[in-house]
């Protein structure tokens, strides 16, 4: 298409335009200008000058993050609790979608699902909530403890016990909803293999070996792969409400530390270069990630 | 592991049913708990050890306090007002948006596409989207977490795909018929996708209410909080002196326990009520995330 051409058709569709304005705006003005406003982790801050009267100090508050004690805690904690998230939260819908799968009662099976798809529509604070008064003193899992010959303690001020309430309650929560990509795959295994399978005098295990999860390893590597592609984006909005000074030594990530520093301290330059620092990270893990995914399958991000 | 041979496949199904169900229960419980826990007298209940069952001294009194509190009361009016004015904004940005990204010979529809999906790469970062509600001058008001959310790339990209698959040729005979892009959209693609619209508007509206961390950040003064804000004062900030008016001084310790569950349960109570019908379109939703690869 000459330039002439591209012009004229530009010029028919401008109603397609117009429609896409809303659009522009919004991501122009809410996406695109604040990634600039970025800049002002190489500035001085103060919002009595503004974003373009701050004098540059250049990499100053990287320099003085990396230099910092938080550095090692933050990137530790997101790192543990990421990774932990990952062991745990990864297998669990696979093989919650595998013992569905094996269910032969179509109400059962429809009730486990439905039940188990609910905590994920109900909001993090609610979910939290019930975490906090759980664990208080007085709270549901210390009736448990004690029934079970423990102590009662409040759970949530205890350092050591953060990441196993933090992931647990996230497996708890997003099981369910994770299963179903997993069980649309197995829906879609050929029924004539197990005929055949069973045939050659296979068993149901050995079906699942020989069958189910080969069908299923193309979904299970590309999830992966895409779930690493997440892996330094952990729910802060979650870690901030159940953690508290007390427990900030294995609590504290990358995120909820530049929210504490910027708008609770006032550092807006400081949090802004961590922020950007955790932006870059994440997006470059995200396209390497993405780039494997479209290599080895034709699923990815984009 | 169990070996193939040894496996006995009644053994098998009876173990598989009881692990099904024990998560089931596991899944459900808490909520159960907070339903009868909302019911029960907040010092017996405090007394009361293990599993509960049933609501310990039944009363209303957590409901009566939760129902006739300015601050809970415009908290859930605020919440209705976020999810109406914004997925209103979100469903209208991201269908004209939508559309016109789905038409084939759109120029530049592929570097548009890409100017949304860099955003999901790139976070625009907490304190410069901070600074900017506060230079737009939309701190403190509700349009502030309106503004910020107004259209969500994912679901952008699950409805172009879907616009995508509709048949040319129904476009080409309105197009014949002198209709122009705003009546196609409204009068073809509209109903003939009310799946997916369906769909979209629960994700965006389950967002915008189940969301606190922006409205936190943003909406300083209580009169604007949503209901999610307002619950996280209660039972994370224990901030209870709002709640408490009329409670004799020794009963307030009693009752201030039940609030938390009731309120929990009144934020809760419109995902509940909608949730056969959420489940539905969900799960719908989901496959056509993946279905886009």
């Amino acid at each position: 298409m000459t330039l002439n051409d591209r012009l004229k058709r530009i010029a028919t569709d401008r109603v397609l335009y117009l429609m896409l304005v809303p659009f522009l705006v919004y991501f122009i003005v809410f996406h695109y200008v604040p990634l600039i406003g970025n800049v002002i982790a190489f500035k001085r801050f103060t919002p009595a000058r503004g974003i373009v009267e701050s004098p540059w100090v250049g990499f100053m508050y990287f320099r003085q993050f990396f230099a910092s004690t938080y550095f090692v805690r933050v990137l530790r904690n997101t790192v543990i609790i990421s990774v932990t998230t990952l062991i745990v939260g990864f297998p669990a819908p696979i093989i919650l979608a595998l013992m569905l799968n094996e269910v032969r009662h179509t109400a059962y099976k429809r009730v486990i699902q439905s039940v188990t798809y609910l905590p994920h529509f109900v909001s993090i604070v609610v979910v939290a909530g019930l975490i906090v008064q759980f664990s208080s003193a007085r709270g549901l899992f210390n009736d448990i403890i004690v029934a079970l010959g423990g102590t009662r303690t409040s759970l949530l001020l205890q350092a050591r016990l953060f990441v196993p309430i933090y992931v647990g309650s996230e497996v708890w929560q997003t099981v369910g909803w994770g299963s179903i990509i997993y069980l649309s795959a197995l829906s879609t295994i050929d029924p004539n293999l197990y005929e055949a399978a069973v045939i050659d005098g296979a068993g149901r295990f050995r079906q699942l070996l020989a069958i189910t999860l080969p069908c299923l390893l193309p979904t299970i590597t590309v999830l992966f792969i895409l779930r690493t592609g997440q892996l330094l984006s952990v729910g802060h909005e979650k870690i901030i409400l159940l953690y508290n000074p007390l427990t900030y030594e294995t609590a504290d990530v990358i995120m909820t530390f530049v929210y504490r520093k910027g708008l609770i301290d006032l550092s807006w330059s400081y949090s802004t270069a961590v922020g950007l620092l955790n932006s870059l990270v994440n997006g470059f893990v995200i396209i390497t990630v993405n780039t494997i995914a479209r290599r080895v399958s034709d699923n990815s991000l984009w | 592991m169990v070996s193939g041979k040894t496996l006995n496949p009644l053994s098998f199904d009876v173990w598989n049913y009881i692990v099904l169900a024990a998560l089931g229960v596991l899944t459900m419980y808490p909520f159960y708990y907070m339903i009868v826990a909302s019911f029960s007298t907040g010092n017996s209940l405090l007394a009361h050890q293990g599993v509960l069952l049933w609501p310990v001294d039944p009363t209303f009194i957590a409901y009566e306090k939760v129902a006739s509190n300015p601050k809970i009361v415009r908290g859930y009016l605020n919440s209705i007002y976020l999810v109406v004015a914004g997925v209103g904004l979100n469903m209208t940005i991201t269908s004209l948006a939508a559309y016109a990204l789905s038409r084939k010979h759109l120029v530049g529809r592929s570097f548009l596409l890409k100017f949304a999906v860099f955003t999901m790469i790139f976070d625009r970062g907490l304190i410069p989207l901070f600074l900017l509600v506060r230079n737009l001058g939309l701190y403190g008001s509700l349009w502030s977490v309106i503004m910020t959310f107004a259209v969500n790339t994912y679901n952008l990209l699950i409805m172009v795909t879907f616009f995508r698959g509709v048949p040319e040729s129904l476009e080409e005979s309105a197009i014949v018929d002198g209709a122009g892009h705003f009546r196609i959209l409204l009068e073809i693609f509209i109903p003939i996708s009310k799946a997916v619209v369906a769909t979209l508007i629960l994700f965006y509206a389950v967002g915008r209410w189940n969301g606190y961390f922006y409205a936190m950040i943003f909406l300083p003064n209580p009169d604007r909080w949503p209901i999610s804000l307002v619950l996280r004062e209660i039972i994370i900030s224990e901030q209870m002196s709002d709640y408490l008016g009329g409670v004799d001084v020794g009963d307030q310790g009693s009752v201030s326990e039940t609030i938390k569950y009731a309120t929990a349960v009144v934020t809760t109570l419109p995902i509940l009520l909608l949730y056969p019908y959420l489940q539905k379109h969900f799960t719908k939703g989901v496959m056509l995330g993946s279905i886009k690869g």
